[in-house]
């Protein structure tokens, strides 16, 4: 399309407009009025000139006014994305009615004709006193700003939710139409999916208006997020906040600088900020999220309209007021929740002993844990498992599955170990102590704080608009809305960190993963087994045969009868499961974000059903464990009896050899203990670590010490499933969008 | 009575350029030869406005207000001045510069000019293109270029000249002219700073 410019070129004195940077006369436009160089449309004059061609204003034969765009650069590719977007339909859109070819072959766009101005248009003449449909913020006027800005939030969600990003969001790509604001040159972007992100060789866009992830091939929607926050704060104050002399002085403060948000009232700073975040993570996830804080919202037509409690009315109503209001549109279960609010005594009331039980009821969980976060004994608890998580490398992640994932490993391992009873009356007793440090301990504010689901959102919006359009409200109650409560957080607009910018890196190479079709990722997943059942039968072989050579079934009938061979047979095929099943879990996982607990209790699970296995297998090769277990050493608890891991009840036979449960023990709790699933992920930090084989193998020893397993067959098992998941893994390099960047950098260096 | 030509300026938009004594507002349907047409509700001849000296007139034919007061006999424009008819459709009456008696005639509610025009252009003796808000045709400069130019028309016996300050480049149809000269219809002037097509209504 457009993009004639690179991101790091030298800046050009005439930015290029692609759909009417006209700006003046001074075009030559090759058709002049009358002329008919497309069968069916007479040229009336010429509208603009972009990078890619010439746009004039036309009158089909039966007189339908439209917009001609003559594509002359880049053809196929610019007629093929505007293809894509032939049949979008919104009214916050520049349609596109068709693509036609002259008697050159010369293709030409048939679009919507906009009678009135782009937006760049309109605010360069913000002092004219003719000025349209919006004003300048000085002029005190942001509830006219605001309807016309969300009109270009609906077309680029719209855009959005059709998998299209714009790119190159900008006020010249909007244009003012009695009232009506449409983005045009949406078709002339790049066609590309929103969750589509690198891949890119070419930089888009204008420079203030372009995402800072933009100088790293990333183009997310967020990009059309920061474009928007941009446009917001110029269309209020007058200026871009992200001006300089020069083009790199622009780039640099996109990725460094903090937008000077002081004149802007709180509301519409915490807006624009989040919208300008440097970490496209910590911006607005789509236009809605950002439509809603606007107090706006879209309908199922996708029209924008004001969120049904969201508008205040120009004569400046209270925040009390407006609640009530909006209480009073709520729906009648609405209504009663209303009611039940307007119940609640102030703050100095003491609450009655029947209103604290009626609340102990009707919080919620949500009240309950904001509860939680004051009561001593949960506040212990929870710190100490923070530090035990962090031991065990849990993620933070507190979605329910996994909490509940966790609950039913901690279960099964409870059970095991006959500790279930103890937990539940410990349980038991919390729940009645904490009763009654709920009793005493609620209070009037509680209540009000307690987030509930709907009200809270009908008494959010009027609360956020108030503070928006820069009404003098009362301070907002925390807790009250949930737009409040954001507006109080922090807004990282840092520069990211190594470790974010890993994180996001990760993040996307997930989705990168997660989008390959069917057959690519069996296709993976069929080369890992294939490589990693190699690998672990070759090595454990080569292992067999060297533990056999130390002597280890020195004991039994010589050196290579059959019970050694099926021995080495038993230690190579139990590799090659345990590799499979690394390696199955590890292509599955790998697109997730990490869930410790969950994938631990996964692997432990087919860790029970690979001990079922190998002991069905031994049974099946008559493994001389007997002549093995006299042969061989095991690790010892040393504060435990010498023998104590050969002698648990249950899960060795009279010989003290592993049985059944013994063998299930072992395995699931080596499946339990290593992450293995990180071994085996694309996205590793290295393509093989000696260190996770000496880890493997360390832990199957710790394993054996409480669960005992003839060693070292159970620590050459471990390690030969380490090494042969690394090796067969897929790997993706993470030096290489560094690299990438560095030499982007260099390049910048050089221009 | 011949209808006003249309001036159609590259990049910049269209205009209805009225040279006679009156022109007739009326709606924009088919058959209606009406002067100035628009497309909304009013009658066939909504109102005339017609020129008196350096001023103009507006008579009603329908219901109409001239800033918000009923207009119940002609009344004469002041530059500012809004025209509301059937109390929907209004229309900004403007005079750019007191050194000329031309006026500037825009919709201001949404509604549309038929054909679609920027603005209808009242013309008195001269009328100016340029890039400064008291141009009647207000032709913003190119980026980076600082015209500070105009185009200045000037009504004789005979038709229209114009005249060029600071206007390089100029070209009529394929021949290189210089100003002043003779307003033509249809013909495609072309300079370094605006180019444009007079054409009849």
């Amino acid at each position: 399309m457009i993009f004639t410019k690179k991101l790091y070129g030298p800046p050009s004195p005439f930015p290029i407009n692609p759909i009417m940077e006209r700006q003046g006369a001074a075009m030559k436009f090759q058709y002049g009025n009358g002329q008919s160089p497309l069968e069916g449309y007479v040229i009336r004059r010429g509208i603009g000139i972009g990078g890619f061609g010439e746009v004039y204003f036309a009158e089909s034969d039966s007189g339908k006014e439209v917009a001609l765009k003559r594509i002359q650069k880049n053809l196929d590719v610019e007629i093929r994305g505007v293809r894509h977007c032939l049949n979008l339909r919104h009214p916050n859109l520049v349609a596109i009615y068709d693509i036609r070819y002259d008697h050159e072959q010369q293709g030409w766009i048939v679009m919507e004709f906009i009678e009135g101005e782009s937006l760049r248009d309109h605010l360069d003449r913000s002092t004219d006193p003719l000025a349209g449909p919006i004003h300048s913020f000085e002029q005190g006027k942001p509830e006219r700003i605001l309807p016309v800005f969300a009109q270009i939030i609906a077309g680029m969600t719209y855009l959005h939710d059709q998998g299209i990003v714009h790119r190159d969001l900008k006020p010249a790509n909007i244009f003012l139409d009695k009232g009506l604001a449409k983005i045009g040159d949406y078709g002339l972007s790049k066609y590309i999916s929103t969750s589509r992100r690198a891949g890119q060789t070419e930089s888009v866009g204008t420079f203030h208006y372009m995402a800072p992830e933009i100088g790293k091939g990333e183009y997310g929607k967020e990009i059309d997020i920061y474009s928007l926050g941009i446009i917001l704060y110029e269309m209020l104050t007058g200026t871009v906040p992200f001006d300089g002399q020069s083009t790199q002085e622009i780039l640099l403060k996109h990725l460094t600088a903090d937008p000077d948000l002081s004149m802007l009232p709180e509301g519409l700073a915490h807006v624009i900020g989040k919208s300008l975040a440097k970490n496209p993570t910590n911006r607005y996830r789509d236009g809605r999220e950002l439509l809603h804080d606007l107090g706006f919202e879209l309908t199922a037509a996708g029209f924008v309209s004001p969120l049904l409690a969201g508008r205040p009315a120009i004569g400046q109503p209270t925040p009390d007021n407006a609640s009530t209001i909006n209480r009073e549109r709520t729906s009648q279960a609405d209504a009663q929740q209303a009611k039940a609010k307007k119940a609640i005594p102030t703050t100095s009331e003491p609450l009655s002993p029947m209103q604290r039980i009626q609340a102990f009821f009707t919080i919620g969980i949500d009240g309950h844990r904001e509860m939680l976060q004051r009561e001593p004994i949960f506040l212990q608890v929870r710190d100490g498992l923070e530090s035990s998580k962090s031991w065990f490398g849990v993620s933070s992640n507190k979605d329910s599955s996994n909490s509940i994932a966790a609950l039913v490993a901690i279960a099964v391992i409870l059970a095991i170990s006959g500790a279930a009873a103890v937990l539940g009356s410990i349980l038991g007793a919390y729940a009645i102590y904490y009763s009654l440090w709920f009793f005493g301990h609620i209070t009037a504010d509680d209540l009000r704080k307690a987030p509930s689901t709907k009200d809270s959102r009908t008494i959010a919006s009027p609360l956020a608009m108030q503070e928006t359009v820069g009404y003098p409200t009362a301070t907002i109650r925390p807790g009250t809305a949930g737009n409040a409560n954001r507006s109080s957080k922090p807004i990282s607009s840092k520069p990211l960190s190594n470790k974010e910018a890993k994180r996001i890196w990760r993040a996307e190479q997930q989705q990168t993963l997660a989008q390959r079709d069917f057959w690519n990722s069996t296709h993976s997943w069929m080369q890992s087994l294939t490589f990693s059942g190699l690998i672990a039968a070759v090595t454990s072989i080569a292992g067999g045969f060297v533990a056999v050579s130390n002597g280890y079934l020195t004991s039994a009938n010589g050196i290579w009868n059959s019970q050694a061979l099926g021995a080495i047979a038993w230690l190579s095929l139990m590799s090659i499961l345990c590799s499979w099943t690394v390696v199955s879990f590890a292509r599955r996982w790998e697109s997730k974000q990490e869930d410790s607990i969950a994938f631990r209790f996964a692997m432990m699970v087919s860790g029970l059903i690979l001990g079922a296995i190998s002991f069905q297998l031994s049974e099946f090769l008559l493994i001389p464990w007997n002549s093995i277990l006299n042969a061989s050493s095991s690790f010892q608890t040393p504060w435990l009896n010498k023998d104590f891991n050969r002698s648990l009840k249950g899960f060795y036979d009279a010989d003290r050899l592993p049985n059944l449960a013994g063998h299930m023990a072992f395995f699931a709790g080596l499946m339990w203990i290593v992450r293995w699933w990180r071994q085996s992920d694309a996205l590793r930090k290295k393509k093989f670590s000696m260190w996770a084989i000496v880890w493997s193998m360390l832990m199957a020893g710790l394993v054996q010490a409480v669960f005992y397993f003839p060693s070292p067959w159970c620590l050459w098992m471990a390690g030969t499933t380490s090494l042969a998941v690394q090796i067969a893994s897929p790997w993706i390099d993470p030096s290489q969008p560094q690299l990438a960047r560095k030499v982007s950098q260099g390049k910048d260096a050089h221009a | 009575m011949p209808k006003p030509k249309i001036l159609w300026i590259d990049g910049v938009g269209s205009y209805a350029m009225c040279d006679s004594d009156e022109v007739a507002i009326g709606q924009a349907f088919p058959g209606n030869d009406v002067d100035l047409a628009i497309r909304g509700d009013l009658s066939r001849r909504a109102c005339i406005i017609g020129r008196k000296g350096e001023d103009h007139l507006v008579q009603a034919y329908q219901s109409m207000t001239l800033d918000g007061q009923p207009l119940l006999r002609p009344a004469i424009l002041r530059s500012g001045c809004i025209l509301k008819i059937a109390d929907r459709i209004e229309l900004l009456y403007t005079r750019p510069t007191v050194l000329s008696g031309t006026a500037r005639l825009e919709l201001v509610s949404n509604h549309r000019w038929q054909p679609v025009l920027t603005a209808v252009i009242l013309l008195g003796d001269s009328c100016i293109i340029g890039p400064t808000p008291d141009a009647h045709v207000v032709c913003p400069p190119p980026r980076g270029i600082d015209w500070a130019g105009r185009f200045v028309w000037f009504r004789q016996a005979d038709g229209w000249i114009c005249k060029g300050i600071a206007c390089p480049g100029l070209v009529a149809g394929q021949t290189p002219i210089s100003a002043p000269f003779t307003l033509e219809t249809g013909l495609r002037v072309q300079s370094d700073v605006a180019s444009w097509t007079l054409t009849e209504g």
